[in-house]
């Protein structure tokens, strides 16, 4: 199984236990990643919010660019899911789009977008094409009991006619996936709210107080943390929990791990393989729930 | 947007506005709007942005108070509007488009600005500096992919992304 494996701007800039965690994670489920070479930023919403069509030319060339490997393209960053996936729409539906694409990519690549790779975030190759019953094999120190807050992050799910993701107002893919690792996901009112990140660089307080809000959510629920697949849903969460914390003026001590964190935890990774230091919110309490080998 | 009753001048009407959006590829119908309030019901920001008044607000063809009010930059793109809407209307792809047509304007909140200036001088939202390179190599990871950044550059060119954040009001 090979992928062409796209880390977009936050992840190596940010938040590099994703990366680390997902390659070892990989490593094992024998999935190979090869790091496509020369592509950008995405664009993402942000720079959607100035110009739609930069951002999705941006896109467009990404996917040029893994379809020239010859690989579906494997994201780890839930932005970059949705963008990709929104060019990739446009493009199919608009012959005006594609034309201006095409000659675009022509004088920066000599490439021709082509179509047909697909466009694959992280958990739905660990779902669809590794599947639940080879991870099951796989988990040797399960997290027995641990509580989990899931949360999605908006942009794998909405507008789900585009991203196709899961169903949008009662996802179950990563439910399931925290699940196979002895966790339990547990309900929480506020699970499919935004984190309030895409207007931190606009309003910083609203940004924080919504993400505010969502902890309190979770940490009422008995949460013993949350497990996301979007960098930016983890930083907001995790790195500005204590701005959050001086905006709203309570304490939440609430870890936030991504996926393949809790992941390769239960299939017996170390704390530090999966890159657990480098998270701001120390997540030291949650190793009492590992099985014992 | 004020709160307030204003009379409505029939000279700062634009009835081709809700055409013009809803013929940009982003789409977007404010004419199918009901008013039923489901997509301002759902809005994380709705306290102080509420999609189903933007939408009436583009119906009334109220193009320069559009514009102008900062509420359209507090959308956080959660698209629970848009999944949400019975009639298909598009909330979150109107405002997107509101911002566009804002930008083009020169209005680009700072925040942005700055993401769009590190994105015309290295291809990336966030600068990564040597010492975050550093860090990824003591933890095993490979060299972080290069980007194209001169590549990147003419997308920005082409598209007219540059000439919109140099006419950006600082």
């Amino acid at each position: 199984m090979r992928y062409a494996y796209y880390l977009g701007c936050l992840i190596p800039a940010r938040t590099n236990q994703y990366d680390l965690s997902t390659r070892v994670v990989a490593k094992k489920l024998g999935i190979e990643l090869v790091d496509l070479e020369g592509a950008g930023c995405c664009g993402s919403v942000l720079v959607r919010s100035v110009d739609f069509r930069t951002n999705l030319m941006m896109s467009a060339r990404i996917l040029a660019l893994a379809k020239n490997m010859g690989l579906d393209l494997l994201v780890l960053c839930s932005g970059c899911y949705e963008s990709l996936m929104e060019a990739e729409n446009l493009i199919e539906r608009s012959e005006n789009f594609r034309e201006q694409v095409n000659a675009l990519l022509k004088s920066t690549d000599n490439l021709v977008y082509g179509g047909g790779e697909k466009i694959k975030h992280l958990v739905q190759v660990l779902y669809d094409d590794i599947g639940l019953e080879r991870l099951r094999d796989e988990i040797k120190r399960p997290l027995d009991g641990l509580r989990v807050a899931v949360h999605y992050g908006c942009h794998v799910l909405r507008p789900s006619s585009t991203l196709k993701f899961d169903n949008a107002e009662n996802p179950k893919i990563l439910d399931d996936l925290v699940e196979i690792t002895g966790a339990k996901s547990i309900y929480w009112p506020l699970k499919l709210w935004c984190c309030g990140s895409p207007i931190l660089a606009i309003d910083k307080d609203l940004s924080l107080s919504i993400a505010g809000m969502k902890l309190k959510s979770a940490k009422e629920a008995g949460a013993d943390c949350i497990v996301t697949i979007c960098p930016s849903c983890q930083i907001q969460f995790d790195t500005l929990q204590p701005e959050i914390s001086r905006v709203t003026g309570e304490q939440y001590n609430m870890p936030v791990l991504l996926y393949p964190q809790l992941l390769g935890l239960a299939m017996g990774f170390s704390p530090e393989e999966v890159g657990l230091h480098l998270n701001r919110i120390s997540a030291e309490s949650l190793l009492k729930f590992q099985r014992k080998t | 947007m004020s709160e307030a009753v204003i009379p409505l001048k029939s000279s700062e009407i634009d009835p081709n506005l809700k055409f013009e959006i809803a013929g940009t590829e982003l789409g977007g119908k404010a004419f199918w709007c009901i008013q039923c309030g489901m997509c301002t019901s759902g809005c994380p920001v709705a306290e102080f942005l509420k999609p189903h008044r933007i939408v009436k607000m583009v119906m009334l063809g109220l193009r320069e108070q559009l514009i102008s009010c900062k509420e359209i930059w507090l959308c956080t793109t959660c698209f629970t509007c848009s999944e949400r809407c019975p009639q298909e209307v598009n909330p979150a792809n109107i405002i997107f488009s509101l911002k566009n047509m804002a930008a083009k304007r020169g209005i680009i909140p700072r925040g942005l600005r700055d993401i769009g200036k590190n994105l015309a001088e290295t291809g990336r939202m966030i600068k990564i500096s040597a010492v975050r390179e550093r860090k990824r190599m003591k933890l095993g990871l490979p060299k972080i992919p290069q980007v194209h950044v001169e590549k990147n550059r003419k997308i920005l060119k082409e598209t007219s992304f540059i000439k919109t954040l140099e006419g950006a009001k600082q």
